[in-house]
């Protein structure tokens, strides 16, 4: 197993890709490393002849056929979601199927400059000897460009808008001025961008009109009921689990579903049955911090408890998520452990009682 | 040997431009003198009909009955291939003939009622088709089809392939023994009878041409079993009618079953209408018209986003085989052209550009039902013909007897116009509306009458529940009554009797009612139902129906009213205003027929009320409120209610609620009452601090319920009250509110009533 904290999906599910380019049998438009067919079976999930293809995204297969149809065009994709819906991650095996690589990555902050996006220089050396090619240091943009590849600009609107727009005349013209060279770098055919931005968060700027109208916006939603959002975290938890050699059994499909009722009904406003009202606290409550709830209390149960997950564990990590602001969130808290988790019965006890103690 | 081996079989799917398409390929080539069409054999005397020049698509066939549940509709639009194969016959001197079972078979064929061995593990017909395209990787049976099927353009290419798809679905449903499945069996042996009927009478099998679903087209064969006499006599009956009627593309979108419906109507009517024309294609057509009807709801759309479009839908196909179908159009206008949009505004468009609002027309005289003749009976009559338009028109009606007539019929002519449209109103028929006027007289009555293309659908369905609009409001009201088990329920069907004229249906509900009032005991029902009560009783005259029967009626619900008031009264807040509403009715109505209700009792009930300490506070308060109203208080005990309410002793939130209640009856009066006020200010200078803070939010509240000028009265009472000068108190009011003031008041809005 490799020393890394996390490899890229290319690396994690080469075998699958290699197969899949072995036994390709549609035509692969250029630039890309196989057939759109292919591509939305290596997302989607399937049988090739006696191989089983794993499912990388759970959820409504329209999407992914909309992301992949974007890109076969001239047209950029942007990717739009809540925190936590899987934009970074189908952005990343979008890239990693189509173009094998899925590191040309461009990640947006408030501090992004031109520079990061366009190209910089060597200052050194464009001092010493003048602009030159050596001197130029290549944005990953020049890269997918040059290799007609995919590039991934993860958050982009936490960029400031004027250096967002930076992308307006490259992704029209699909190429890049260097004046100080007095070229330009072309891009070959299989570049494209896929972009992905939050909806709700401090911190997100607006994207101009003008560059929006050159992405086609896909918008992910949160998993539309229970039963799909444990298949969702059901699967991540034995990948991470074993990336990350956690000592621990995985919890049992009763608990990651106690964990995932919390957080539906907290995330709605209203219980399951839809009998009762609930306070909203101010977190999102994503998939992906349940996963990671899940994943932290496996954790604990490996190096501090006999390697089964008990509901303090969960109650540990509920607490975690749950209060993000101290004050507001933590009357949501008591008021969802009192009316709700309370009257639910003695397997719930369990998270109920811990869940006090921390309060 | 197969005798139908030179018969002429189309296969085809209802409802498909292409099929429809073959079928007028096929029939222009072999030019056949029989054309035989998978329809019901007892509407064939109807076939002239749908092409008769004034009948314009969509129709539909209707066969009903009055006592069977099932009804069989069978729409026909432009790109209906049985549609225009009746057109060609018809234009070419061919013979042309419905050969499916029978309508009144069909009727009777009722799934309970049919002796089947059942297996278990049954495919629900439908779910063959959803796993066809599942297997096919499309996600619905349509898109299969259209990817498939819709843009062939060759006759004889499409022929083979529905063959074969026919021939596929038969595979997968072999040996099932559903009721679907043997139904589909059983039609198959008729029809083969039919056609060797046919050529027992001497026409050659080479000029019969067939047209039916793709499903039954491979077994069409002679050498397969044909309906034997016996069996053709033991078929079941039920004696039915079958009528023409308009139909709408709203209708077809949401149809299932025989002849069954289309989700998108006009998208393929477009394809139909410029099947010839190579220019434009069906795509550019579809986004082009999305964008127009985006830009009407005022959303700009540029030009480039509908190439981007064209060129998402074409991408979105190639994962497939190439073909674009509307699944991919609407996607790619989705994410291209509408991301903005709020899923409402999509929907119209949705609706719009894929269903379409087209309605058909059918002539009157042409065929019609019993209903559709007393229908346009009625309209002369009531000399009500000419508003008959889709021109929106203002109608008055007074109803009270005309004078300057000569004849009887005519004197009363709007009330018996009132009395129509009301009925119209019941059966859901949309003609007439009226609104609720605060009515400036009982006997002034204005509409607005209006008839569409839709409405004539909505009173050719009425003819399920009777022959004449008489009958069918009479049933209906029977089936309702019947359902009824409500006393709510009941009392509101007694107005509607009323407004309908039906007085034979009052005693009926009526009778009900004595059955349902004693067990039904609510107090809000009980004063709904004695509001409905009351209405007859004052308006049975001037719509000249006897309501005296509701008379002892009224009397008796009031009165068990008038028991149940403390025993209602004891709720919580968030009820009072609903029983609060109910005792404003029962006062209504003592102020108004005091004659017919105890109106003692119901004052004995309110001062019981009112002296009560353990019911809601409000409740108490509106009804010694009612009772000040009704000028049965001194203002002795005035004096004493308002000491004994407004005393420190009582917590101060129920004080003030009592005032809330005592203030939402009548308040103009209670406003220039002096006393009251002096009360009110001893009462706030005895509260504590905390209390006061408590009291100021529930202030606030009430106080925002007076009206402007009754506001400026009290505060001229307060000053007087307090002593001050009109100058100081002005002065003090003028001011700004200090930094700790404001904080205050802040703070009140944060008030939680749960911190107490």
């Amino acid at each position: 197993m490799s020393d890394l904290l996390r490899q890229s999906a290319e690396d994690i599910f080469a075998e699958e890709l290699d197969f899949l380019i072995k036994n390709e049998k549609n035509p692969i438009p250029d630039g890309w490393s196989m057939s759109p067919k292919s591509v939305l079976l290596y997302i989607c999930g399937g049988k090739v002849g006696s191989k089983t293809i794993s499912s990388k995204f759970i959820g409504h297969k329209r999407l992914i056929e909309i992301s992949i149809a974007t890109l076969l065009t001239d047209r950029s994709l942007l990717l739009v979601g809540e925190p936590g819906t899987a934009k970074s991650w189908l952005s990343e095996h979008l890239a990693a199927a189509i173009s094998g690589d899925s590191e040309k990555i461009i990640q947006g902050t408030a501090g992004t400059t031109e520079e990061h996006i366009r190209y910089s220089w060597n200052y050194a050396m464009l001092i010493a000897n003048g602009p030159s090619e050596e001197a130029l240091v290549k944005s990953p943009l020049c890269k997918a460009m040059e290799e007609g590849a995919i590039l991934r600009f993860e958050e982009i609107t936490r960029c400031a808008p004027e250096i967002q727009d930076a992308l307006i005349s490259i992704l029209s013209e699909k190429n890049l001025a260097i004046p100080d060279l007095g070229k330009q770098i072309a891009a070959k055919r299989g570049f494209s961008v896929i972009a992905t931005a939050n909806t709700r968060d401090k911190g997100v700027n607006d994207m101009s009109a003008a560059l929006k109208r050159r992405f086609n916006v896909v918008s992910l939603p949160a998993p539309v009921d229970l039963p799909t959002e444990l298949k969702i975290v059901k699967q991540r938890l034995t990948e991470t689990a074993k990336s990350l050699s956690i000592q621990a059994k995985l919890p049992s499909e009763e608990d990651v579903t106690k964990v995932l009722t919390v957080f539906r009904e907290l995330r709605q406003g209203n219980t399951l049955d839809g009998k009762s009202k609930l306070k909203i606290p101010s977190g999102v409550l994503s998939t992906a911090e349940a996963i990671s709830l899940l994943t932290g209390a496996m954790a604990m149960a490996g190096s501090f408890g006999n390697g089964e997950v008990t509901g303090e564990h969960l109650a540990n990590g509920l607490h975690g998520v749950v209060l993000k602001d101290e004050q507001k969130d933590k009357v949501v808290w008591e008021d969802y452990l009192e009316h709700v988790v309370k009257k639910r019965g003695a397997d719930w006890r369990p998270i109920y009682e811990a869940s006090r103690q921390l309060l | 040997m197969n005798a139908f081996a030179d018969i002429e079989v189309i296969g085809v799917r209802h409802l498909s431009p292409a099929a429809a398409n073959a079928v007028l390929g096929t029939l222009e080539k072999s030019k056949p003198k029989v054309v035989l069409i998978e329809g019901p054999a007892d509407a064939t005397d109807l076939l002239k009909y749908i092409v008769h020049e004034d009948v314009k698509l969509p129709i539909s066939l209707l066969a009903y009955s009055q006592s069977s549940s099932r009804t069989l509709a069978y729409p026909l639009v432009d790109y209906s291939p049985e549609y225009v194969a009746i057109k060609w016959a018809f234009e070419n001197d061919a013979l042309v003939k419905f050969i499916d079972l029978p309508a009144k078979t069909f009727l009777a064929l009722d799934e309970e009622s049919v002796d089947l061995p059942v297996q278990h593990g049954q495919r629900h017909r439908l779910d063959v088709y959803k796993e066809l395209a599942l297997d096919a990787g499309e996600s619905s049976y349509d898109s299969y089809w259209e990817r498939n099927f819709e843009h062939q353009h060759s006759s004889e290419t499409f022929r083979e392939m529905s063959w074969g798809l026919g021939a596929a679905l038969r595979k997968l449903e072999e040996g099932d023994t559903n009721f679907h499945h043997l139904e589909n069996l059983t039609r198959e042996s008729y029809m083969r009878r039919c056609i060797q009927d046919e050529l027992d009478s001497g026409v050659s099998a080479a000029s019969i041409a067939l047209i039916l679903g793709a499903y039954h087209a491979p077994v069409i064969d002679s050498q397969e079993h044909i309906m034997t006499n016996k069996e053709l006599a033991s078929l079941p009956i039920h004696q039915c009618a079958i009528t023409l009627m308009p139909y709408s593309y709203f209708r077809l979108s949401r149809q299932s079953g025989y002849g069954a419906g289309n989700s998108s109507p006009l998208y393929f009517t477009h394809m139909w209408n410029s099947r010839e024309d190579k220019t434009t294609g069906y795509t550019s057509r579809y986004i082009s018209e999305a964008s127009a009807l985006l830009k009407k709801k005022s959303y700009k759309v540029s030009t480039a986003q509908l190439i981007d479009a064209g060129q998402l839908a074409a991408s979105l196909a190639s994962l497939k085989n190439g073909v674009v179908v509307l699944e991919d159009l609407r996607s790619a206008v989705q994410t291209c052209m509408m991301n903005n949009v709020p899923l409402s505004i999509s929907e119209e468009i949705w609706d719009k550009l894929e269903i379409g609002s087209a309605v058909g027309f059918v002539p009157e005289g042409l065929v019609m039902t019993s209903i559709q003749d007393d229908f346009s009976r009625l309209l002369k009559e009531l000399k009500l013909a000419r508003y008959k338009t889709d021109q929106l028109t203002e109608l008055k009606l007074d109803l009270r007897e005309n004078r300057q007539v000569k004849t009887a019929k005519a004197a009363f002519r709007d009330l018996e116009r009132s009395k129509f449209f009301n009925q119209l109103k019941f059966l859901k028929i949309p003609f007439a509306d009226s609104r609720e006027e605060d009515s400036s007289a009982s006997w002034i009555e204005k509409w607005f009458v209006r008839w569409r293309p839709e409405s004539e659908i909505a009173l050719v369905e009425n003819v399920l529940w009777g022959e004449t609009i008489k009958a069918a409001v009479t049933a209906k009201f029977v089936y309702e009554i019947q359902q009824c088990n409500k006393l709510v329920m009941l009392s509101r069907l007694l107005r509607q009797a009323l407004d309908c004229g039906f007085e034979s249906i009052i005693s009926h509900i009526l009778n009900k009612l004595k059955n349902l009032a004693v067990s039904d005991a609510d107090f809000l029902d009980l004063s709904h139902t004695c509001n409905e009560l009351s209405y007859l009783v004052k308006y049975g005259s001037i719509r000249r129906v006897n309501t005296q029967a509701c008379e002892p009626f009224l009397g008796q619900l009031f009165y068990e009213a008038c028991l149940l008031l403390m025993e209602s009264a004891d709720c919580d807040e968030k009820r009072q205003g609903d029983i609060a509403s109910g005792m404003h009715r029962l006062q209504k109505i003592s102020n108004s027929v005091d004659s017919l209700v105890d109106v003692s009792r119901w004052q004995k009930s309110l001062q019981e009320l009112s002296n009560a300490t353990n019911r809601n506070p409000f409740l108490s308060g509106l009804a010694f409120a009612l009772l000040l109203n009704q000028k049965v208080i001194t203002d002795e005990d005035l004096a004493k209610q308002l000491q004994f309410r407004l005393s420190p002793a009582l917590a101060s939130d129920i004080a003030i609620y009592w005032f809330e209640g005592l203030i939402s009856y009548n308040a103009a009066d209670l406003v220039h009452n002096k006393f009251l006020w002096e009360s009110m200010s001893l009462y706030v200078e005895c509260l504590t601090d905390d209390e006061f803070k408590k009291a100021l939010v529930l202030f606030r509240r009430t106080f925002s319920q007076f009206e402007n000028d009754s506001k400026k009265t009290i505060t001229d009472i307060l000053i007087n009250i307090w002593g001050l000068s009109k100058e100081e108190a002005t002065e003090f009011m003028a001011l700004e509110l200090t930094e700790k003031e404001s904080e205050l008041l802040d703070e009140l809005d944060d008030l939680d009533f749960d911190d107490f």
